[in-house]
């Protein structure tokens, strides 16, 4: 029997692989025959050694500028980086949004959904919650909602909304600014892909203004 | 006396001490840590008789965001407990947020303990459904709104459990009926 482990950013070292596992962090696996020296992520490669990846988040610089607090080299190392540097805590399926140390993975329709807003918005987040918690609307329960927390406050919610239209989503509330703000810590959105007789509030905005390529602003 | 009996009766003191200690009220834990709570004798029974291995969420249960929005609102507050005359008897309630670690997934559940002299009645609120592991503090509000922005008035308070970053809701009595608020969602 094999008896191994894995240090915090994946590296093996108890030579999993030549023991038959493959897998890896959440999303990744590693194969000999198909390999760029690191772990298949769908996106991207990932080098356990380092703890990074060997291509650069497809969502490109802007991602990277706000994590690095203007700092040069912090945005270069980011841009490479593995679920906020801290794989304890978080997950990243694809190589793109982290899921929340306790989320369930999206659905394949959800999955879908936030790729496309992430695509849209320039910028990544995190995903709190999918269909696990203690929600009182159906499509949480039903795969078809998530909770989505911008890693920069500087992220308009507008520009969000605009989005989640284009992206084809069917409701969004803003749970920033909820009045009695203990009730609503940490920051986040509602967006949902389906909307069964609850769009009495809607924050979702047609796109009016587009940008290059016909993307929000 | 003979050493074995004034053994016997030192070891029957220290032992009662310890009882003592261990079933105090609520109220005289503040000089201890938030969570270093002592339950009522008959409370604690209850709770450890039906809930084999949970434990209250403490601070260490929450990520460091997570920890940093409780300590903003509640500096002397443990995100596992909290007091309130929730049905308006005269009696203090308490609301327990409990949870069962887990090597896969730690449970995690809301217990209301009701108090009628000294009966308590232990009402298991909310199952386990993962998600961001839950605060509960106790709220004097009176009226709550949806995130539909409906309302809803609860005379004596309410209980509010939140999972930061995603959901809350208010728990409080609406004539003799339990009733609760999704705060967000």
């Amino acid at each position: 029997m094999w008896e191994g482990g894995f240090e915090p950013f994946g590296a093996d070292y108890a030579n999993a692989e030549s023991a038959g596992v493959f897998l890896r962090f959440p999303g990744q696996w590693v194969d000999g025959l198909m390999t760029e020296g690191g772990f298949y992520n769908v996106h991207r490669w990932y080098q356990a050694g380092t703890g990074r990846y060997g291509r650069v988040d497809p969502l490109g610089l802007v991602d990277a500028a706000l994590y690095g607090g203007g700092n040069f080299e912090g945005q270069v190392t980011q841009l490479f980086g593995f679920a906020e540097m801290n794989p304890i805590t978080f997950f990243d399926p694809l190589g793109q949004y982290t899921l929340g140390p306790t989320a369930n993975p999206a659905s394949a329709n959800l999955d879908k959904f936030l790729k496309c807003l992430e695509k849209c918005i320039g910028h990544s987040f995190q995903v709190n919650s999918t269909s696990d918690g203690q929600h009182a609307g159906p499509d949480h329960s039903a795969g078809e909602a998530a909770d989505i927390q911008p890693k920069s406050t500087g992220v308009p919610s507008k520009k969000v909304f605009c989005c989640a239209a284009q992206c084809h989503a069917g409701r969004c509330l803003d749970e920033r600014f909820k009045p009695g703000g203990k009730f609503s810590r940490g920051p986040h959105y509602h967006v949902e892909i389906s909307t069964p007789n609850r769009a009495k509030r809607n924050d979702c905005e047609p796109c009016k203004v587009l940008g290059p390529g016909g993307r929000c602003r | 006396m003979t050493s074995l009996v004034r053994k016997i009766m030192v070891l029957w003191v220290i032992g009662m001490s310890l009882v003592i200690l261990d079933c105090s009220n609520l109220r005289g834990a503040d000089a201890r840590a938030p969570c270093d709570v002592r339950l009522p004798c008959s409370l604690k029974e209850a709770l450890v008789a039906r809930y084999i291995g949970y434990r209250l969420v403490t601070l260490n249960d929450l990520v460091a965001d997570q920890r940093s929005f409780w300590r903003l609102d509640f500096p002397n507050g443990c995100p596992g407990i909290a007091e309130i005359d929730l049905d308006g008897n005269g009696w203090v309630d308490i609301g327990l947020n409990l949870l069962l670690p887990s090597r896969q997934r730690d449970q995690n559940i809301f217990v209301l303990a009701l108090r009628m002299g000294a009966q308590w009645e232990l009402v298991q609120v909310t199952e386990d459904r993962g998600g961001p592991v839950a605060v509960l503090w106790a709220d004097k509000s009176v009226r709550y709104e949806s995130h539909e922005g409906e309302s809803l008035i609860f005379p004596n308070g309410a209980f509010v459990l939140a999972g930061y970053g995603s959901w809350s809701r208010a728990y409080g009595f609406v004539d003799s009926e339990l009733r609760f608020v999704q705060l967000t969602d």
